[in-house]
């Protein structure tokens, strides 16, 4: 481990920021309403086994749990008091503390602090729920079928661009703050900004002067450059000016169909022009084969071309399986449960151990230790409700 | 606060940068935003692809490029030029970092593989971004982030329920993702060299680290032994919660209703059957989301989207637009809070980027400075990092090492 401990006390917006830091090394603590605990505990999907959310089981693995509601009697004295034994504080913004009052307090803190919009636009207020930043934050408007209904991306993705931008920022202020006599220092992210410097969408407005639309699979350029079906599921094939040559083998791979004869073809840009008169011949080759045959073929050609992979796909596919994608996590008392393998894995970090994400409260003993209370006197806050029995 | 000066928590580290396209250039676009010395390193017989991706003539005028390699110095080196090897173990010997993205094999033979790299310099952290892997039995794939999309399961979920043909996004959405979870693992590396004094190397390949953004849903499919449903634009615990239309043409508005009080704001607003006590439970309104969802739709397209968004988020509703570029562009917010400004560049004019979603208090970072056009700072980096003098530089240039 790094020695640094983070106090994580967020919504479940901020929670895979606090994974992250995890898996770089840092030791995570966090805070967590007593009685419920964290809302992505009861977030579906739930595992059948324990009903517990797959969100926290996810990104709470390696962290430790404390209960404390900051709002309660002697809880802000309670936060001080863990903030005092911290090196850092992941907060969202809409915790009932000020990041600046905090910074103030505890001068040698880093300070994460997760927005999900900017606080002086529109949307400062709103509630930090995934569909929402997803939305403004651009992509979601450039994903689904041209005439339908854009679509959100799967799986919290707003939690994760956020999360990934605030680890890299907090774990940079580290850097450039060696040690406590330096000062702390604070450091806000725009999820929504995040989001929305992808995908060059807004210098691509800025360019053409009109908005990028949305065209489902189909790539700005490539062609083929989208979803095909195929006989026992669907691949994506992409062939683009990138690749020289890579027009010329495509064709060979399709047994040089005469309607695809037109040497002006060989120009990504002119067959993006005429991808109506293209698709339909590369649909009807693709239909009669297998996936396994177009992978294959394709890559063996130095291709780009890839299966259409379900999650079930993900758990047993041969190439991620041989890296190192499964990995398993263990709890208190021992039962090893399977978990996907951290996003980022440094050769440094990689004794730390994969905990399964804690039960409520299970570190309760860091908050006891922090503020120095007794058996009596937690009693006491638990009957007040500021802290878990 | 901004400054003309590389100024920011990564000052004073040096990156030897030799990612292109998306992924490489947009996790080292991080390290620039936070004042570090970005050496973008190119070739006049292999430019990063993204100069040309509008398919201009001239390299200068790609403004994806231009977005994606803010504040960085290009030098341009032919790497299969005898003496390339040498001259960039110099520039890695004054280096903090090394990144890559070419394919599989690509800085072994041109002489520039780890071992090489640590024997001049042992704190180097070495960063390869491979899209499949440097090992296992698909490392030799070609695959691009539209590739990878479908093949970590993300065109499989991203889709509305019951989709018969998976459509997922046209974005290479992975590249950016894994950009960022590549530039927070090169942080972490730096704290891991103060405490080791060691350098280290980092692989964050694509496809894998792709497939764990999906983690949560990977976990839920190996504990229950079956995928969790495709849920789209729902929320499988918020009833109304969805992406609706608006008057006008291909106008959306996202809304999540969080609580019945919500609910029943929204429906005061929309009235008629909205108001039904059928509805007025969560329990309810998920038997009837279908219908739920129709009196919303129903109501949505009747308004502009404006005066919807004005009309629900005064209401207290959680609601939001699904932003196009043209609104991200002229969005108040991220311009007031300077998440979006203007830079100035010699071919492409005056311009409006988004720039860093990250705000430090006491450390002010680097204003907005232009990508580089090509070869710009070859001679001013060797001067500068090397202390190459001008007859050197002129020999290099003659044997065409530079270019």
């Amino acid at each position: 481990m790094l020695g640094l401990r983070v106090i994580e006390w967020v919504s479940p917006a901020g929670e895979y920021a606090g994974r992250l830091l995890a898996d770089i090394g840092f030791e995570v603590v966090k805070i967590e309403p007593p009685g419920l605990g964290s809302l992505s505990r009861r977030m579906p999907p739930l595992w059948d086994q324990s009903g517990e959310g797959v969100l926290h089981l996810y990104c709470n693995a390696r962290k430790q749990s404390v209960t404390l509601d900051v709002s309660a009697p002697g809880g802000d004295h309670l936060l001080d008091c863990l903030l005092g034994r911290a090196d850092a504080l992941l907060m969202t913004s809409d915790q009932p503390v000020d990041p600046s009052e905090l910074a103030r307090r505890h001068p040698h803190l880093i300070i994460g602090v997760a927005q999900s919009f900017p606080p002086q636009g529109k949307w400062g207020t709103l509630p930090a729920e995934d569909l929402l930043i997803f939305a403004a934050g651009g992509l979601m408007y450039l994903s689904g079928e041209p005439e339908g209904e854009p679509v959100c991306a799967p799986g919290w993705q707003s939690y994760i661009v956020g999360g990934a931008q605030l680890a890299f920022a907090m774990a940079a202020a580290f850097w450039s703050r060696p040690d406590r006599g330096a000062g702390g220092e604070v450091v806000y992210v725009c999820y929504q900004a995040a989001l929305a410097a992808q995908e060059n969408v807004i210098s691509d407005f800025e360019g053409r002067g009109h908005s990028t639309p949305r065209t489902g699979s189909q790539h700005r350029t490539a062609v083929p450059g989208r979803v095909y079906p195929c006989r026992d599921g669907f691949v994506h094939f992409m062939v683009s000016n990138a690749q020289p040559g890579s027009w010329e083998r495509f064709l060979e791979f399709l047994g040089n169909p005469p309607e695809l004869s037109d040497s002006r073809l060989k120009d990504a840009i002119y067959r993006r022009e005429h991808v109506d008169a293209v698709d339909p011949v590369i649909e009807r080759i693709f239909a009669d084969k297998t996936r396994e045959e177009l992978v294959t073929g394709a890559q063996r050609r130095h291709l780009p071309c890839a299966p259409v992979q379900s999650l079930t796909d993900l758990c047993h596919d041969p190439h991620l399986l041989a890296r190192g994608f499964l990995d398993h996590a263990v709890t208190s008392s021992g039962q090893s449960y399977p978990m996907p393998a951290p996003g980022i894995r440094l050769p440094d970090a990689r004794d730390i151990p994969m905990r399964w994400a804690p039960t409520l409260g299970a570190d309760n003993r860091v908050l006891k230790e922090s503020a120095d209370l007794d058996d009596t006197t937690w009693a006491a806050l638990a009957a007040a409700g500021t802290v878990s029995k | 606060m901004t400054t003309a000066q590389p100024s920011g928590p990564l000052a004073g580290i040096r990156v030897l940068d030799f990612t292109h396209m998306v992924a490489g250039p947009y996790m080292t676009l991080q390290m620039a935003y936070l004042g570090a010395e970005v050496i973008k390193v190119e070739s006049r017989r292999r430019i990063d692809g993204w100069r040309v991706r509008n398919g201009n003539r001239d390299v200068e005028m790609s403004w994806p490029f231009a977005d994606h390699n803010k504040g960085k110095r290009g030098i341009t080196v032919n790497l299969k030029h005898p003496l390339a090897a040498e001259l960039i173990a110099r520039l890695a010997s004054r280096c903090d970092v090394v990144t890559e993205n070419f394919s599989t094999g690509v800085m072994e033979r041109l002489g520039l593989d780890d071992a090489y790299f640590h024997a001049v310099n042992p704190r180097l952290i070495i960063v390869h971004l491979p899209a499949m892997g440097r090992s296992g039995p698909r490392s030799d794939w070609v695959a691009w982030g539209p590739n990878l999309l479908a093949y970590t399961g993300f065109t499989h979920r991203w889709n509305h329920p019951g989709a018969a043909v998976p459509v997922g996004t046209q974005t290479s959405y992975l590249d950016y993702v894994v950009g960022l979870h590549g530039a927070a693992a090169v942080a972490g590396a730096l704290l891991w060299r103060r405490r080791t004094g060691k350098g280290t190397v980092l692989e964050l390949a694509q496809a894998g680290t792709a497939a764990s953004l999906l983690g949560p849903l990977v976990l839920s499919t190996l504990l229950n032994g079956i995928e969790p449903p495709v849920t789209g634009n729902h929320h499988p615990a918020q009833v109304p919660s969805g992406c609706y239309p608006c008057r006008e043409p291909d106008a959306w508005c996202a809304l999540t209703v969080a609580d019945d009080r919500a609910w029943a704001r929204l429906a005061r607003i929309i009235g008629g059957e909205a108001e039904d006590e059928a509805f007025r439970h969560l329990p309810g309104r998920l038997r009837h989301r279908k219908r739920v969802d129709a009196l919303v739709r129903a109501f949505t397209r009747t308004q502009n989207r404006e005066d919807l968004l004005s009309q629900l988020v005064a209401a207290g509703i959680g609601a939001a637009p699904v932003a196009t570029g043209e609104d991200l562009a002229k969005d108040g917010g991220l311009s007031d809070g300077g998440y979006v400004t203007p830079v100035d560049h010699p071919k492409l004019g005056r311009r409006r980027f988004p720039g860093p979603a990250m705000r430090f208090v006491k450390t002010p970072l680097t204003q907005s400075r232009r990508a580089p056009l090509l070869g710009e700072h070859t001679a001013r980096v060797l001067r500068e990092v090397l202390g190459a003098e001008a007859d050197e530089l002129r020999e290099w240039m003659a044997c065409g090492l530079l270019e």
